[in-house]
C-alpha cells in the first residue's frame, strides 16, 4: 500500500498548486510552552510518537496557522510527557496542537504524455502556513505534470505515491479536481483539516451514487460491447466485471453473446439447475500430467463410484472414487495436461450456451463452451455503476460535473451544520433542480415499447 | 425542541474584570467581562481589551557571571554625576558607568544575602546583614564616613526613614529590635549619640523583622505573622498578617501592598494604609494556592504606579507549568492577570536613566539588570501569551449548542495570534489565526458541539504586542439544539 498521493488544486498558467497532505493522529499539545531553537518538548501525553527510522514528523500548531512548523522527532521517546525534535524555527505557547504528518516537501515533476517517463523538476518545501503549496514553473514546461510529496527529513527519507497526471491546460471539467476546486470556491472553502481531501473524495463518490440511482437506467451508465474476455474449451463460468451495478441478479445484463452470436437467455437460478440435471461439475484440486493414474478434484462427491469425466472436451475413464480424499484413480493415460482449476464435468456435451444464470459476481452457462467457440469474445452489453474515485485526477462518470459539484457544496454546507441540512436548504433546492433537469433530459423523447413475455412452453409453434 | 438559530448577536467584547480563576468564583457568577486564566495580558491598555505586555532589556552584558543579583537602587544625588545604578552581586557592587558598562565599586560584601540600599543626606549605603557601607557617587565605597556614621551603622538588612531618623533592623542577635539613629544634626546623623532602640514585641510568636517600610509619619514594621506601626513613639501592634519577603512590600498610591505566606487561607496578597490589611488576592486564589512555600522568601515586586508585579517562582497549572510566574495587581482597575517572564526577577527598582526617563529595572538570577516594559520580547525570547476567556453557554446552558457559523475575532494588532475553542471539558481545538482586523472564521465542520465553550487566544510573539478586541457570534451562527 503506498503513502497518500498529493492532490493538485489547480494547474495553469504554469503554477502548480498542491493541497496539503493530512494530518494524522496522535494529536497532542504543548503544556509547557517552548523557545524558539528550542528541542525539547513537554507535551499532554507523547503516546503514539516514535522516533524509530523513519522517525515520525510533529506538525506545530497546524497548516494554515501562523508559526506552523514540521519537525521531526530527534530523540528516543519514553512514555510520558516528553519529546525530543529538532531544533524549533519558532517558540509555541502553551496549548499548542502537536499532530503527525508523513511528509514535509512536495516534488514536482514533468513528462511530455501522461504515461511518459517523468522528469523531476523541483522539491519544494510544504508551505505550511498557507493552505496549499504553489509551484511555479520558470524554466522547461512540460505537457503533464505530477507531484508527490517527500520525507526529507527521516533517516530513510520516502515519497508518497505520485499524483495523477495533470494536463498543462489544467483539468477537464469531469475531473474531480475541476469539481472540487469550483466547489470549495463557492463555498469560500478551502480543503483543510474540516474538510479533508479523503472526506471530499468519498462525498463525490456518495453523489455519484446518489444521482446513479435516481433513474434506474442512465444512458451513460451503459457499457455497451464490453469484452468479458475470450471462450475457451470447456468454460462453464464467465467472471462478470466489477464494476457491474447489481452483480448479484441479471438486472444490470443487457445482453450476453459469444462472437457473432445472438444473445443468451437468462434463466433464473430454479430453472438453471433443472436443466443442469444429471451433470456433475467441479475442479481440479492438482495438476495433472500425461502419465498420471489419479486426479485429485476439489469435490469428487457427485461423481459416480467409476465412470468418465470431460477436462476440456476430452472425456478419460476412471474405475474408483475415493469421496473421502476426492481422489479418481484408475486412468490410463491422458493427452494432454492440465491445470489445477480446470473444470471437470461428468454426462455432460459440450456445444454452444444459450442459456445463463448470475450467481455471486459469475455468468453461469447451460453448457460447457465447445471447442467450436475457442478463442471468440464474450460480449457483454452491462449497467455499470460510478467508478470510485480516489484522486483530483480521477473522472467522474456522471455526465453531469455541475450536478456533482452542487452535491459537493451541500455536504459542505452539511458539514458545516453539524451533519443536519433541511430539505428546503438553499443548498438542497439547487442540487434537486439539478438533478431534476439532468433526470428529464435522459427520459424526454423515450418511446417506451413494451414486450411481452412468453414462456417458451406457451409459444404455439406450426 | 427542533433545532433553531439563536437569534441574537453574541459578543465577547470586554475583559475589563481581569482574570477571576475558578477557584475563587463559580461559572455561574463569573462576570462575562472576566477571564479564567491570563498569562502575559493587560487588561488595562486600553482599558477593556486584551493586549499582551511588553518585554523586558537587558542593560549591558550579565553584571559577573552568572550570580543572583541581589540587590538594586537608583541612588539619586544634586550632583547629576553621583546619579548611578548601583547593583549588589557576588560580594562586590556595581554601578553603570558613564559608557553603560557594569563596573565593580564595593567589594567584601556577602555572597548571597540581599543586599537593601538606602539614600540619605546624598550618600547610599548598603547593608547586607553583616556589613554596610556607604558612598557619594556608587563608586568608591567606604565604611567610616561620618554623615551615615558608617563605623556605627548597626548590623541590620532593612532600613527606613522616620522623621530624619534612619531605622534599621534586621540583626539576627536581636531580631526583634529596630535601632533609629539621631536626628539629623549638622547633615548628619549618629549611632551613638541620640540613637535609641525599640524591641518590637519581642517573642510574640510572629518571628523576626522580616521588613520595613515608611507611611507617611509612621513606619509599618514587618515579621513572618505579624505587623506594627511606630512613630517613634508609640509602638502599636496591628495584627497578625506579616509577610516573610521585605522585597515583597511595595508602596503605590492606594497604600502598601504586600505577600503574606501563614495559614491555610491566609497567604495571599493584602493592602493596608496603615490600619488592619485587606487581602486583594481573592480572584487568583488557585494561583496564590500554587506558589511553592520555598519561594515565599524571594517574592520580591515593583509598581509602576499602575500596577504591582509580584514575582512568584514558576508554577504548575491544569498539568501546565509556568515558568518565572509574576502575579500582578492593576491599581485603579483592582484586576490581577499573570505574567510568566524568561528571567527569576528577585530585586527591583526605579530608574531614572540617563535620558530623563522613569523606568523599572529588575535584577535577576542569571547576573541580568533588565529594564520592564521594555521591547517586544523578553530579552530575546519571545513572550508566550494566552487568555481563557468566560465560559460561553448562549442560551441554557443545559441545551446543547452547534457553532455551524462565522466567529468574528476583531484585533487592532494580531501577531502571530491564535484562536482556539473548547468544548466542555474536551481539549482546545485551533480556530485559525487571526491576520487582519476583523477575522472571520467558519466554525461548521468544527464539530464544536456542546453545552458550554470556552474560546482561548493564544501566541508566542516576539514583535508589537497583540491587542484583542473581542469576538462576535453573529446571528444564526449558533443552532440551539435543545435538550438532548
Amino acid at each position: 500500500m503506498a503513502y497518500q498521493a498529493p492532490s493538485v488544486k489547480r494547474v495553469e498558467d504554469n503554477v502548480i498548486r498542491v493541497y496539503h497532505p493530512e494530518k494524522m493522529e496522535p494529536i497532542t499539545y504543548l503544556t509547557a510552552s517552548v523557545a524558539a531553537a528550542g528541542t525539547t518538548l513537554t507535551v499532554k501525553s507523547n503516546l503514539g510518537f516514535s522516533n524509530t527510522d523513519p522517525e515520525d514528523l510533529l506538525l506545530f500548531e497546524g497548516f494554515g496557522h501562523e508559526g506552523a512548523e514540521i519537525k521531526r522527532v530527534n530523540g528516543a521517546v519514553t512514555a510520558g510527557t516528553s519529546l525530543t525534535v529538532q531544533s524549533l524555527t519558532f517558540a509555541h505557547a502553551i496549548d499548542t496542537e502537536i499532530s503527525k504528518v508523513l511528509f514535509d516537501k512536495v516534488e514536482i515533476s514533468g513528462a511530455s504524455t501522461a504515461t511518459g517517463s517523468k522528469t523531476s523538476i523541483a522539491t519544494v518545501n510544504i508551505n505550511i502556513s498557507g493552505e496549499y503549496t504553489d509551484y511555479i514553473v520558470t524554466s522547461t514546461t512540460y505537457n503533464y505534470y505530477f507531484v508527490r510529496f517527500y520525507n526529507s527529513l527521516a533517516t530513510t527519507p520516502y515519497y508518497s505515491a505520485y499524483s495523477n497526471a495533470n494536463a498543462a491546460t489544467g483539468f477537464d471539467p469531469k475531473n474531480v479536481g475541476f469539481i472540487v476546486r469550483n466547489a470549495f470556491e463557492s463555498k469560500n472553502e478551502a480543503i483543510s483539516d474540516r474538510f479533508p481531501i479523503n472526506w471530499v473524495l468519498d462525498m463525490l463518490y456518495l453523489g455519484e451514487l446518489d444521482i446513479s440511482k435516481r433513474l434506474k437506467r442512465w444512458s451513460w451508465l451503459n457499457s455497451m460491447n464490453y469484452d468479458a474476455g475470450d471462450a475457451a474449451t470447456g468454460d462453464f463460468e464467465l467472471a462478470l466485471p466489477t464494476n457491474i451495478e447489481d452483480d448479484e441478479t441479471q438486472k444490470s445484463i443487457l445482453g450476453l453473446r459469444i462472437g457473432t452470436g445472438r444473445n443468451l437467455t437468462y434463466l433464473d437460478r430454479t430453472e438453471y439447475e433443472n436443466k443442469l440435471e444429471g451433470i456433475a461439475f467441479t475442479t481440479l484440486a492438482a495438476n495433472i500430467s500425461a502419465l498420471d493414474t489419479t486426479v485429485t478434484l476439489t469435490d469428487s462427491n457427485d461423481f459416480e463410484d467409476s465412470g468418465s469425466i470431460v477436462i476440456v472436451g476430452e472425456s478419460y475413464a476412471y474405475t474408483a472414487n475415493n469421496r473421502s480424499t476426492n481422489v479418481l484413480s484408475g486412468f490410463t493415460a491422458f493427452s494432454d495436461t492440465y491445470t489445477a482449476g480446470d473444470n471437470v464435468f461428468q454426462n455432460v456435451s459440450f456445444g454452444e450456451p444459450k442459456y445463463y444464470t448470475v450467481d455471486n459476481g459469475t455468468i453461469r452457462f447451460d453448457v460447457p463452451v465447445h471447442s467450436d467457440f475457442n478463442g471468440m469474445n464474450y460480449w457483454l452489453d452491462y449497467y455499470k455503476t460510478p467508478t470510485r474515485v480516489n484522486s483530483v485526477g480521477d473522472s467522474v462518470t456522471v455526465n453531469d460535473p455541475y450536478a456533482l459539484q452542487l452535491w459537493l457544496e451541500m455536504q459542505v454546507e452539511k458539514k458545516k451544520n453539524g451533519g443536519a441540512l433541511s430539505l428546503d436548504h438553499p443548498a438542497v433546492i439547487t442540487y434537486e433542480l439539478r438533478v431534476a433537469k439532468l433526470i428529464e433530459n435522459e427520459i424526454h423523447g423515450q418511446t417506451v415499447r413494451l414486450v411481452p413475455v412468453i414462456p417458451e412452453n406457451r409459444i404455439l409453434r406450426r | 425542541m427542533a433545532s433553531q438559530p439563536i437569534g441574537s448577536i453574541f459578543i465577547a467584547a470586554d475583559a475589563s474584570s481581569g482574570l477571576i480563576d475558578n477557584k475563587s468564583v463559580g461559572v455561574s457568577l463569573l462576570p462575562r467581562n472576566a477571564v479564567t486564566k491570563a498569562i502575559n495580558v493587560l487588561f488595562d491598555r486600553p482599558r477593556g481589551h486584551i493586549s499582551q505586555r511588553l518585554g523586558s532589556t537587558i542593560i549591558d552584558n550579565a553584571v559577573d557571571g552568572t550570580n543572583d543579583i541581589l540587590g538594586l537602587h537608583n541612588h539619586r544625588s544634586p550632583t547629576a554625576a553621583n546619579c548611578n545604578l548601583v547593583v549588589g552581586c557576588n560580594t562586590k557592587t556595581y554601578y553603570l558607568n558613564g559608557s553603560n558598562q557594569w563596573t565593580a565599586g564595593a567589594t567584601g560584601l556577602h555572597a548571597t544575602n540581599k543586599y537593601r540600599f538606602i539614600t540619605y543626606l546624598d550618600r547610599v549605603g548598603v547593608m547586607d546583614g553583616a556589613t554596610f557601607k556607604s558612598s557619594a557617587d556608587c563608586i568608591t565605597w567606604v565604611n567610616n564616613n561620618a554623615t551615615l556614621n558608617d563605623a556605627n551603622w548597626p548590623t541590620s538588612k532593612f532600613a527606613t526613614i522616620l522623621n530624619t531618623r534612619v531605622v534599621v533592623a534586621g540583626d539576627s542577635s536581636n531580631p526583634d529590635t529596630i535601632s533609629l539613629s539621631s536626628l539629623v544634626s549638622a547633615g548628619a546623623i549618629s549611632w551613638t549619640s541620640g540613637n535609641k532602640t525599640v524591641q518590637v514585641s519581642p517573642n510574640d510568636g510572629a518571628g523576626g523583622i522580616t521588613g520595613l517600610t515608611g507611611n507617611g509619619r509612621v513606619i509599618l514594621i514587618f515579621k513572618q505573622r505579624g505587623m506594627y506601626r511606630y512613630d517613634d513613639n508609640e509602638l502599636q501592634r496591628i495584627g497578625y498578617v506579616g509577610t516573610p519577603s521585605h522585597e515583597s512590600i511595595c508602596t503605590d498610591d492606594q497604600g502598601i501592598t504586600y505577600f503574606f505566606g501563614q495559614g491555610a487561607n491566609g497567604v495571599g496578597f493584602y493592602r493596608t494604609q496603615g490600619g488592619f490589611p485587606e487581602k486583594i488576592s481573592r480572584a487568583i486564589t488557585r494561583w496564590v494556592e500554587a506558589i511553592s512555600a520555598s519561594q515565599y522568601t524571594n517574592i520580591a515586586c515593583y509598581t509602576d504606579s499602575k500596577k504591582v508585579e509580584w514575582t512568584v517562582g514558576s508554577i504548575t497549572l491544569d498539568e501546565n507549568t509556568y515558568t518565572n510566574v509574576s502575579l500582578v495587581y492593576s491599581i485603579s482597575d483592582r484586576t490581577w492577570t499573570v505574567f510568566s517572564r524568561a528571567d527569576r526577577f528577585t530585586v527591583f527598582s526605579q530608574y531614572i536613566d540617563s535620558s530623563g526617563n522613569m523606568t523599572v529595572v529588575g535584577g535577576d538570577t542569571d547576573s541580568e539588570v533588565q529594564t520592564i516594559d521594555s521591547g517586544y520580547s523578553d530579552n530575546g525570547t519571545a513572550i508566550f501569551s494566552e487568555v481563557e476567556m468566560a465560559p460561553m453557554v448562549f442560551s441554557s446552558r443545559g441545551a446543547t449548542k452547534y457553532l455551524r457559523g462565522d466567529v468574528i475575532a476583531m484585533a487592532e494588532h494580531f501577531q502571530g495570534l491564535e484562536l482556539l475553542i473548547k468544548v466542555d471539558n474536551g481539549r482546545f481545538v485551533p480556530v485559525g489565526s487571526i491576520n487582519k482586523l476583523n477575522k472571520k472564521f467558519e466554525l461548521g465542520g468544527l464539530n464544536l458541539r456542546g453545552n458550554q465553550f470556552v474560546a482561548k487566544l493564544k501566541s508566542a510573539n516576539s514583535q508589537e504586542p497583540w491587542e484583542f478586541v473581542g469576538l462576535e457570534f453573529p446571528i444564526g451562527s449558533i443552532i440551539d439544539e435543545g435538550y438532548i
